[in-house]
C-alpha cells in the first residue's frame, strides 16, 4: 500500500486540511511550490497568520457551513477570485495578478475540513480574451473606422427603430444629411490623406455640436447624417445651421476654410424611411444648387433655403 | 391515558402514532387535530394527559395554541414537535410553558422516554 | 403510490429538511427566521418554462445549477428574483464590517446567492436523502444572471421536476426562492419506492 500522503503530493491541485478556526493540519507539495511556504511552516499554524492582509472570513464561513451541513461547500472563481493569494509570475504574461481558484471545502468528520484548490486562471483568461474580442467586434460592427462615429449599417438600424417608435408612440424626429462642399478639390489638391484628416476634423466638430441625444453617423464618402429624436423640422434646421456656421468658421489644418451644405426633413407618421432619406437628400441637392454653404429644408413637399436665401 | 396529536401533516401525526410504545397505543384514547383552533377545542373537551403539538400550521399556529392551552390549564403537558430547530424558537416555546421541544422526525426511543417520564396515576 | 400521497410524504420530509436549512442560515447570520412550510409540487419538464414565466414576472433571474450524484441523482436549479437577492444582502452581510450604504457588486450578490443555494440544496436534498437512508454528493455549483433561465426541455436529460417554493422570513424581510429538483423517470421511480418504504417502515 503506497503512502497516501505521498500521493497527495503528486497532485497538481492544492490540498490542505483545516480546523474551523483555520489552523492548518495538512499542506500538500503543490501549495509549497506555489506559495513558498513549506509543510513545516504551514502545519500547526493559522492560515491568516501566513497571509497577513488577506481576509479569510468567507473561507471560515464556508468551513463552518460544510461542517454544519456535513456536506461540501464551494467558492467559484468567476465570482470570488481566489481563496489563497498566489501571485502569478510575469513570464506567463497572465492578465491576472493572482491565480484564480475554484475551491471545494469538504467536511472530514468532526472539526476538520479538507480544502481542494483548482487553478482556473488559464480558463478564465481565455474567457476574458474572448469577451474582449467580442466587445471589439461589436464596436467595429457599429463604428466608422476613420471618423469614429456610427457607420452606415448602425445608422440604418437606429433609423429603423426610430421609425418604429415614431409610429407606435407618436414620437417625432428629424433627419439632417450633410455634405462637404468641393471635397473633391481638397482630395485633388492636397491628396487623400489630407482629405481623410478633413473628414476626421469635420466629424469631431459636428460630433461636438450635436446634442447628446442626437445620433451622428458617416453615411459614406464625404456625407454625414444626423438623426434627431424628439425634434421638429424647425429645431433640426436651427441645429443644421449651427453646424454650418461652426464649420465655416473653422480653420482646417493646412487647408484653411471649408464649407458644407445640409438638407433637413422631418419624419411623418407611417411614411417609409426611404422617403425621409430621399426628402432630406432633395433638400441637400437644393442647397448645393443654390450656392452651397447653406441649409435647405423639405417642408410639406416644398424645398426652401433656411432661414432665407443665401443664409450667411 | 389520553393523548392529543396536532399537526397539519398527516404523515407527521402518523409518525408519532406508529412510533409510540405499542402498549400505550393500545390502551390510550388518542385524538388528532390539524391546526391550533382544533388543538384548543380538543384540549378543552378531553383534557389529555399529554399533547404533541406542531408549530407551523394553518388557521392558528402552535405558538398561539400553546399559549391558550397554558392559559386554560397550567398543568398541561405539551411537547412541541417541530422542524424549526432554531435555538430562539426553542427558547420561545419553553418560555411559553412547553415541557420539551422535539425535533422532527421524532423517533421511538425518544417517545418511549417521554411516556416513561409521565407522572403515573 | 398515488401522486397525492407521495406529495404529502415528500412535503413533510422536505419541511423537516427545510427547517434544518433555515436554522443553519439563521444561525450563520446571527438572525432569526419565522419558519414557513415550503410549497411542493410536481411538474413535467415540458411545463417548467411556463411555471417559471408565471412565477417570475421580472426580466432577469439569478439561477444556480448543481448536479448531485448517488443512488438518487439529478440536478438542482435554484432561482431567485433580484428583489429577494437584494433583501438577502442585508441579512448575509449584517454581521460584517460593511458600510450599510455601500452597494454590493454583482459578484458579491452572486457570492451570497451561491451560499444560500448551497445551504438550501445540501440541507433540503442532503437531509431528504438521509431520511431515505442514502447519501448524495454535490458537484460545484454554477451561477448565472440572465433572461433565459434554462435550456429547452429537449436539451435536458430529465423528465420530472419537483418544485420546492421556499420563503426565508427574517423579520418580514423575505427571501423567496424556488428550488427545482430535476430527475429522470428512473430516478423518480426510485424516489417513489423510497418514499413508500419510508411510509411502510415508519
Amino acid at each position: 500500500m503506497p503512502d497516501q500522503k505521498a500521493i497527495l503530493d503528486t497532485i497538481e491541485n492544492g490540498i490542505l486540511v483545516v480546523t474551523p478556526d483555520l489552523q492548518i493540519r495538512f499542506w500538500n507539495r503543490w501549495l509549497t511550490l506555489q506559495t513558498g511556504i513549506s509543510k513545516e511552516e504551514a502545519v500547526g499554524h493559522f492560515l491568516p497568520t501566513l497571509f497577513p492582509g488577506t481576509s479569510f472570513n468567507l473561507l471560515k464561513r464556508k468551513v463552518k457551513i460544510a461542517l454544519k451541513l456535513k456536506s461540501s461547500t464551494f467558492t467559484n472563481s468567476s465570482v470570488e477570485k481566489f481563496i489563497i493569494p498566489i501571485k502569478l509570475h510575469n513570464i506567463t504574461k497572465s492578465i491576472f495578478h493572482h491565480m484564480r481558484q475554484d475551491v471545494v471545502i469538504t467536511p472530514l468528520g468532526e472539526g476538520e475540513a479538507s480544502i481542494i484548490i483548482y487553478d482556473t486562471s488559464a480558463l478564465l483568461e481565455a474567457k476574458a480574451v474572448i469577451q474582449n474580442q467580442l466587445l471589439v467586434m461589436e464596436k467595429q460592427a457599429t463604428t466608422d473606422t476613420l471618423t469614429g462615429c456610427y457607420n452606415r449599417k448602425m445608422f440604418n438600424d437606429l433609423l429603423k427603430s426610430e421609425v418604429k417608435k415614431a409610429d407606435r408612440y407618436h414620437h417625432i424626429f428629424s433627419l439632417i444629411i450633410m455634405d462637404i462642399d468641393n471635397f473633391k478639390a481638397v482630395n485633388d489638391t492636397y491628396g487623400h490623406l489630407a482629405g481623410d484628416e478633413v473628414l476626421k476634423e469635420m466629424a469631431t466638430i459636428t460630433g461636438c455640436t450635436v446634442r447628446e441625444s442626437d445620433l451622428f453617423a458617416r453615411w459614406g464618402g464625404e456625407e454625414f447624417s444626423i438623426l434627431l429624436p424628439e425634434t421638429t423640422l424647425e429645431g433640426a434646421a436651427i441645429l443644421a445651421d449651427k453646424i454650418r456656421r461652426t464649420i465655416a468658421a473653422n480653420d482646417f489644418s493646412n487647408i484653411g476654410n471649408l464649407t458644407c451644405s445640409l438638407g433637413v426633413a422631418q419624419y411623418h407618421k407611417t411614411e417609409h424611411r426611404d422617403t425621409l432619406i430621399s426628402n432630406a437628400d432633395w433638400a441637400l441637392y437644393h442647397a448645393k444648387n443654390h450656392g452651397k454653404n447653406q441649409v435647405a429644408v423639405f417642408d410639406q413637399g416644398e424645398i426652401q433655403t433656411w432661414p432665407g436665401a443665401n443664409g450667411n | 391515558m389520553k393523548i392529543l396529536i396536532v399537526d397539519d401533516s398527516k404523515l407527521s401525526r402518523l409518525t408519532i402514532l406508529k412510533r409510540m410504545p405499542a402498549a400505550i397505543k393500545e390502551s390510550a384514547d388518542i385524538w388528532q387535530g390539524a391546526n391550533g383552533v382544533e388543538a384548543i377545542a380538543l384540549y378543552k373537551e378531553h383534557r389529555p394527559d399529554i399533547v404533541f403539538l406542531d408549530l407551523t400550521m394553518p388557521v392558528m399556529d402552535g405558538f398561539q395554541a400553546l399559549t391558550q392551552i397554558r392559559a386554560f390549564d397550567q398543568t398541561s403537558r405539551v411537547h412541541i414537535v417541530t422542524a424549526d430547530i432554531q435555538t430562539k424558537s426553542q427558547e420561545k416555546v419553553m418560555a411559553l410553558g412547553a415541557v420539551a421541544v422535539e425535533a422532527k422526525p421524532i423517533d421511538s426511543a425518544r417517545l418511549a422516554e417521554i411516556f416513561a417520564a409521565l407522572p403515573t396515576g | 403510490m398515488i401522486q397525492e400521497e407521495l406529495q404529502e410524504v415528500l412535503s413533510e420530509l422536505i419541511n423537516i429538511s427545510f427547517g434544518t436549512a433555515t436554522a443553519t442560515i439563521a444561525e450563520l447570520f446571527d438572525n432569526f427566521a419565522t419558519l414557513h412550510v415550503p410549497d411542493i409540487s410536481f411538474i413535467a419538464i415540458d411545463d417548467l418554462h411556463k411555471f417559471i414565466l408565471n412565477h417570475f414576472n421580472c426580466q432577469q433571474v439569478y439561477t444556480t445549477t448543481q448536479q448531485f450524484k448517488g443512488k438518487f441523482q439529478g440536478e438542482i436549479v435554484f432561482a431567485m428574483d433580484p428583489q429577494s437577492a437584494q433583501n438577502m444582502q442585508g441579512i448575509i452581510f449584517s454581521d460584517e464590517d460593511l458600510d450599510g450604504a455601500a452597494l454590493l457588486s454583482q459578484d458579491e450578490i452572486k457570492q451570497s446567492i451561491l451560499e444560500i443555494s448551497n445551504i438550501l440544496g445540501s440541507s433540503c436534498l442532503g437531509k431528504l436523502a438521509q431520511l431515505l437512508n442514502t447519501n448524495i454528493t454535490f458537484a460545484p455549483p454554477a451561477i448565472e444572471f440572465s433572461q433565459t433561465l434554462l435550456k429547452t426541455p429537449a436539451e435536458m436529460p430529465y423528465q420530472h421536476v419537483i418544485v420546492i417554493s421556499t420563503v426565508l422570513d427574517f423579520n418580514a424581510m423575505e427571501i423567496r426562492g424556488n428550488l427545482f429538483i430535476m430527475c429522470t423517470d428512473e430516478m423518480f421511480s426510485w424516489l417513489e419506492r423510497a418514499l413508500e418504504d419510508y411510509l411502510e417502515t415508519l
